[in-house]
């Protein structure tokens, strides 16, 4: 096997938990999707015209984030908007860190390192990751494909395979301009997380670009600046739609010129520089430990250590949790005024609708990143032994009982200031709208939050001691079968004792309906059992093992 | 607490690991005296690190124990962390963090850290703790898992390999740091694969190979073993007798006019063996520790009966290290 077959088989296998996931999770939002189209939008003509209206109206506050349905009253609309609306975000993210990762991480980890010493050019490393990536890419597309067909099939419907292949390609093509972008952020900076921030802002940028214009009601020039613009010029599943190939062309033919442009840029770097490196300012030797005390703090440290991320975290909880309460008002005049669906039915029927749904949005995404932000802390912990800091730990006069419990503690923390920052912007945002909201209620909805966060940390801390290796796949697997438990459960009507299996449903609804206490007791106490066994495993856990 | 002269400092009985049908070691029976700084010598993936992290309480043993000061090192494993210094094999990766909040956060854990000690041990190893630990050298890494070992002024000092990556002149500072903590009445049990490094430090060294304790040696012991393989070529006929006769002068061969032989002790005995006879070159090189010791030792039939156990097996390249 020549050298290049044997660096695209590495490149494939070092990138296999990030396609998996991709593919299985966009897989099952297709199938889910596209299955559900009668049960969400109706099954007769009158039914689904109204639907049709009713996500018109629903979808023009949030134009900024989804594109204005057309013609969602057929299956192939509806899956067009749905699926092919919602995907690039998940896409673009993997794109993000399988990007950075390629680049910025392999130089962390020393593997660039090695594979130039091994003879292979940087431009055609490069290539080969590229390539890989596109292999990846194109076996998503394809399963997505797939996956609505037969979730079309499954609904007693039918999409047509070439526009359906067509749609998947153009997706497959912005995924791989995204990742070119990536990559030229990740040249850009000097480490793996700044490369991350970097494309993330940059893409998020892009994707206002395109989408600002949408809700402003006029189009800039510089629009098609915007791979998303392009993506969007193709919608051949909507009636009367079509796929525009010069555009999907122009997406593939950029991801290749920027894959070309991070080559040159990784040729004319130092390895482990950056392009942009600022000149360190001259600065006397330090032989003194750091005086500040939060360095001899415990779990402090540990909060400390990761502000900068934190408070990005706490940043993106407020500003998602005050654009969604500011658009509380809208959506439910659209809702109050075509009442079609039977989920709409259904939430305006169990209350205030102005609360059900400010609950509903609100805190089902403050569900959502608390349950990445565990996810997050878990794999630093299952880091913390694959880098050798734990040994570090451990060498010091500290019980593993203690490692355990100071991590819990970091978690708690970490998960209060998300809790208070989402409920704080989301009480905000719907005063500007002229909704009060009741704070007992506000207030037993954010702390209830912990325990749901901190179960999740719980398994995250078990599977730590158990196989530091396996918790981020083993926890995240957990997650996203846990949410699209709950959404499909809500969907397609399945029996309550299913849905009830999700974590999330023992969250319940504590704005609209308040607490649900069998729920909330089961969480508490899983998060007390999960971290009592952590700490068994952990004490029977060969460190760096 | 269970510290002194008195009692051993490092001891370990029928001590084993098994990494899932792999044995990183087999059935270690080891005694070291407070006080005295002990060498562990082996080649790579002989149970170097093994043994360290087995004494350390990070790995579980599979068969046998371990005691540090009388203390259990599973059981006890917290007091005796209290009264050891630590250098991985394997260094940490501390990622954005600099070497004063490393310091810091360590020293937090730890408590009782002499503020004097630190900037004392980063002026003689050259360390500027305000760099991150992503931009420190390997050496400088080194050096700083050395300040992080020394702050405390521990009771006993556990070294797995700790010269690597620092230069001639570091390493010296590292032995000069040493033989200070013996003088203190530190014991330090030091890992190595190089002989000359426990030639500078240690009063006594272990051997170990395959997961097995080979032996365990004074230094007067271990010099007495060094020898050097020779080749002299002659512009006649070797001296073969007086060679084979002079002492400390051992395997003797010729091959027409060139004459090999094992040097032990001085080379006086073998120069005035050759006195006088023309000489075309003459070459010396130092056999390397494995073939010194272990052939030494497997030839000579000098090690004691392999302890009972399981057949001694090479780690996987993938498991543990060494």
């Amino acid at each position: 096997m020549s050298r290049g077959l044997v660096a695209l088989r590495i490149t494939l296998r070092q990138q296999r938990t990030g396609w998996v996931a991709c593919a299985l999770l966009s897989g099952a939002v297709a199938l889910g999707t596209a299955a559900s189209f009668p049960s969400v939008v109706g099954t007769t003509a009158e039914q689904q015209l109204a639907s049709a209206r009713q996500f018109a109206a629903l979808a023009k506050p949030i134009s900024v984030l989804l594109p204005i349905p057309a013609g969602v009253d057929t299956l192939g609309g509806y899956v067009q908007w749905r699926v092919f609306g919602g995907l690039p975000f998940l896409l673009a993210a993997w794109a993000v860190v399988a990007g950075v990762n390629a680049i910025r991480g392999e130089e962390e980890r020393g593997l660039l390192e090695q594979w130039l010493a091994a003879g292979i050019p940087r431009a055609r490393w490069l290539l080969v990751r590229a390539v890989g990536f596109a292999v990846a890419v194109a076996t998503i597309g394809l399963l997505v494909a797939v996956a609505a067909a037969a979730g079309a099939s499954l609904g007693g419907g039918l999409l047509p395979l070439g526009p359906l292949l067509g749609i998947c390609a153009t997706l497959a093509a912005l995924t791989l301009a995204c990742f070119g972008i990536a990559l030229v952020a990740a040249e850009t900076a000097s480490t793996r997380r700044t490369g991350l921030v970097l494309a993330g802002v940059w893409l998020g940028g892009l994707h206002l670009l395109n989408s600002v214009p949408r809700s402003a009601g006029h189009v800039p020039p510089s629009r098609w600046l915007s791979p998303f613009y392009w993506y969007e010029r193709s919608n051949p599943l909507t009636p009367g739609g079509h796929l525009d190939l010069p555009a999907t062309a122009g997406l593939a033919a950029t991801g290749i010129l920027l894959v070309g442009l991070a080559g040159v840029l990784l040729s004319r770097r130092d390895l482990g520089g950056s392009l942009l490196t600022l000149r360190p300012a001259g600065t006397a030797r330090v032989l003194e430990p750091a005086p500040n005390p939060v360095w001899r703090m415990g779990p402090l440290a540990a909060l400390y250590e990761q502000r900068l991320a934190l408070l990005g975290w706490v940043a993106v909880a407020g500003v998602l949790a005050l654009a969604l309460a500011s658009l509380i008002r809208p959506i439910v005049q659209a809702l109050q005024t075509t009442p079609a669906t039977r989920g709409s039915s259904r939430l305006l029927a169990a209350g205030d609708p102005t609360l059900v749904l400010l609950g509903y949005f609100l805190f089902g995404t403050l569900q959502l990143l608390v349950a990445l932000y565990a996810l997050t802390e878990a794999g630093r912990w299952a880091d913390d032994d694959r880098t050798g800091r734990l040994e570090m730990r451990l060498s010091a006069p500290v019980t593993r009982s203690r490692v355990v419990l100071e991590r819990a503690l970091a978690l708690l923390a970490g998960l209060a200031l998300l809790a208070v920052a989402g409920t704080a912007a989301g009480w905000l945002g719907a005063r500007t709208q002229g909704v009060r909201l009741p704070a007992g209620s506000l207030i037993v909805a954010a702390a209830a939050l912990l325990p749901f966060g901190l179960s999740l940390g719980a398994a995250g801390a078990v599977l730590t001691g158990w196989r530091p290796r396996v918790t981020q796949v083993g926890l995240g697997s957990l997650i996203a079968v846990c949410f699209l438990l709950l959404e499909f459960g809500i969907v397609f009507d399945w029996p309550a004792w299913l849905v009830r299996l999700s974590v999330f449903a023992w969250y319940g609804t504590p704005l609209a309906t308040g607490i649900w206490w069998p729920g909330l007791a089961a969480l508490v106490a899983i998060s007390a059992a999960g971290f009592a066994v952590a700490i068994a495993s952990l004490h029977r856990h060969d460190i760096g093992q | 607490m269970a510290t002194g002269t008195a009692l051993g400092a490092i001891a370990a009985e029928g001590l084993s690991k098994d990494y899932g049908g792999v044995w990183g070691l087999v059935n270690l029976n080891l005694e070291v005296q407070a006080g005295e700084v002990f060498g562990f010598l082996g080649p790579n993936g002989a149970g170097k690190t093994t043994t360290i992290r087995l004494l350390m309480g990070m790995l579980r043993p599979s068969r046998g124990s371990a005691r540090i000061f009388g203390l259990d090192c599973q059981d006890q494993a917290v007091a005796i962390k209290r009264l050891v210094g630590y250098v991985p094999g394997e260094l940490p990766d501390w990622g954005r963090l600099r070497g004063s909040e490393i310091t810091a956060y360590l020293a937090g854990l730890r408590g009782g850290v002499d503020p004097g000690q630190v900037p004392d041990l980063c002026e003689r190893l050259e360390l500027d703790l305000g760099r991150r630990w992503r931009e420190y050298s390997r050496g400088n890494k080194q050096k700083l898992a050395l300040v992080l070992a020394l702050m405390h002024r521990p009771e006993l000092l556990i070294l797995d390999e700790p010269t690597g990556g620092l230069d001639p002149l570091k390493q010296q500072v590292f032995y000069q740091l040493v033989r200070d903590a013996r003088a203190a009445g530190t014991t330090v049990f030091l890992s190595s694969h190089v002989l000359a490094e426990v030639e500078h430090v240690c009063d006594r060294v272990g051997i170990v190979r395959a997961g097995r304790l080979v032996t365990v040696a004074t230094l007067e012991q271990l010099r007495r073993l060094r020898a050097y393989q020779v080749q002299v070529e002659f512009a006649g006929r070797p001296p073969t007798e007086a060679v084979t006769a002079a002492d400390g002068v051992e395997q003797v061969t010729v091959t027409g006019s060139r004459l090999s032989c094992l040097v032990r002790g001085g080379f006086a005995p073998l120069l005035e063996a050759i006195a006088g006879r023309p000489v075309v070159s003459l070459t010396s090189h130092e056999p390397s520790l494995e073939e010194l010791f272990l052939d030494h030792y497997r030839d000579n039939g000098v090690a004691g009966p392999m302890p009972p156990g399981p057949a001694p097996v090479r780690p996987r390249p993938s498991a543990p290290r060494e």
